[in-house]
């Protein structure tokens, strides 16, 4: 590409038909555009243009250097040098040939190396060769199943057949059969197990919420606690006859109506219940007034990233908020509840059932209150 | 623009001194367009209004004519060019990874042996 130099004559020219002046304006501008531009350098200011660009001037050090020609060294002296700084838009315009072209990354020379070694190892396992034909001839007929969807087992069992007759590369068939085999598997089967679970959540929910209607529409309830209460009664009168004697202002007119046997019976039976909840709960009251000791536990965990002790507790007791009772256990490792850290050992202690019974309001109750004193702590 | 008082002749140093630089850039007033258009209006007589056209258009022939892939030379000053640097291979120092840089131009400015000369003249600065 030859380019032709255009001196500041042809400039002054095109300049006057651009700007609609005379060429002698035009020549007066330039003259003095340039020399304004010099005698600024000259004073060691720079000059910036806009849509141009910036002239400076830039000091060169001096240097020592050797004369090509008779090898003796001289000095080049220091000099100032007249350097051109394009704006961001002069450069984009010099640029715009090759603007679409970005650097492209080559960093699979890593990947590339070790291929090229494996070709130069590779005449001596032609058979290596052979087989990687054979494994992809598997893997399109593995293709062709999926697509299918059908009949998988069998043809797999064929191919594994077909791979086992070549015995001389026996071992690197099955490495790749491994490979080509075990993903299908992994797949198929958990969505089978999926299916059966949710059948069974599906089934279970269906039965709970017919037996929980049952419950509510018969009163099942409370046939029942009568029941109980009624035949704990009965053992009790032996033991306290004095029950007998207290009678509840507050019975209801059927009661009265009904044989008088059943009527002592049925109000001493609420009596009696009242007094038993009254002495459970003390009992409860004494337990947890009790300090625990934990002498027996039933199992010992290392504490792992992003566990929790009330993820700990759910896992052993069902309940979360019995983590109390993992801490009161742990107190010596734990400087608080909340710093739970990896590594930890943790013993998970064997609850007392009166006092981790989750269906008793209480239990739960008094698990709070734990936990509201231990994170107060 | 020029002021002479900063100068001194005398403190030129031979050997390289990197801290003048920092100092010279503290000195340096940059000329700005406004400026320079003043400063020719004011040696040729003209308006500015009519210099700042004059610029413009001296700028936009300039560029054309770099675009269409001449050299434009101011006799006495220097010359501009659009130059193509060639396409490399660069290589990360630290992670050896390999990049292929594409061709592309830049701007170039080559100073006149007259204005080397000129330039010659002024001594250093501190």
């Amino acid at each position: 590409m030859s380019k032709e130099k255009i001196n500041a004559a042809e400039i002054v020219e095109l300049l006057a038909q651009h700007a609609a002046v005379s060429k002698k304006s035009a020549d007066d501008f330039l003259k003095a555009f340039i020399t304004t531009i010099e005698e600024t350098l000259m004073s060691n200011d720079s000059v910036k243009i806009n849509g141009l660009g910036t002239f400076k001037l830039q000091w060169n050090e001096a240097r020592k250097s050797v004369d090509v020609n008779t090898g003796a060294e001289i000095v080049i002296d220091g000099y100032y040098k007249v350097v051109f700084t394009p704006d961001a838009a002069l450069k984009e315009l010099a640029n715009e040939p090759y603007e679409h072209l970005q650097p492209v990354l080559l960093d699979e020379v890593e990947t590339a190396e070790p291929a090229t070694s494996d070709e130069i190892t590779e005449p001596d396992q032609t058979p290596l060769k052979h087989f990687n034909e054979q494994a992809d001839e598997i893997k399109d007929i593995l293709s062709e199943i999926n697509a299918l969807n059908d009949n998988v087992e069998p043809e797999i069992k064929e191919s594994k057949k077909n791979e086992n007759q070549d015995t001389t590369v026996k071992n690197v068939n099955n490495s790749h059969s491994k490979e080509d085999f075990q993903p299908e598997k992994l797949r198929r089967f958990p969505s089978y197990k999926r299916n059966n679970n949710n059948d069974f959540l599906f089934i279970g929910i269906m039965l709970g919420g017919l037996l929980i209607y049952l419950l509510i529409d018969f009163d099942v309830f409370s046939i029942l606690t009568k029941y109980l209460d009624s035949h704990r009664f009965r053992q009790e009168v032996v033991r306290y006859p004095e029950n007998q004697f207290v009678l509840p202002d507050n019975i209801p007119v059927d009661t009265l109506l009904s044989d008088t046997s059943l009527l002592e019976a049925d109000s001493v039976l609420q009596q009696d219940t009242v007094v038993l909840q009254k002495q459970e709960q003390d009992e409860l009251q004494l337990l947890f007034d009790q300090p625990r000791v934990y002498k027996e536990f039933i199992a010992t965990e290392e504490v792992i990233p992003g566990s929790r002790l009330t993820r700990i507790a759910e896992r052993h007791y069902g309940v979360k908020e019995f983590w109390v009772y993992i801490y009161e256990a742990n107190q010596d490792q734990f400087y608080s509840p909340d710093e739970i850290e990896p590594g930890m050992v943790l013993r998970i202690p064997k609850l007392n059932p009166k006092i981790a019974d989750k269906n008793n309001p209480r239990c739960m109750e008094y698990a709070l209150k734990l936990h509201d004193l231990y994170l107060e702590r | 623009m020029g002021d002479n008082g900063l100068r001194s002749p005398d403190s030129r140093p031979v050997t390289g001194d990197r801290t003048h630089f920092s100092k010279i850039s503290l000195i340096i007033i940059t000329m700005k367009h406004k400026g320079l258009v003043a400063a020719v209006a004011s040696k040729t007589n003209q308006p500015e209004n009519e210099i700042e056209n004059m610029l413009q258009a001296t700028i936009d022939i300039l560029k054309s004519q770099l675009v269409d892939g001449n050299i434009v030379n101011f006799q006495g000053f220097g010359s501009f060019e659009f130059k193509r640097k060639e396409e490399r291979l660069s290589v990360h120092p630290a992670t050896k990874i390999r990049t292929l840089i594409p061709p592309k131009q830049v701007m170039n400015f080559r100073q006149s042996a007259t204005l080397k000369v000129k330039l010659k003249e002024i001594p250093h600065h501190e």
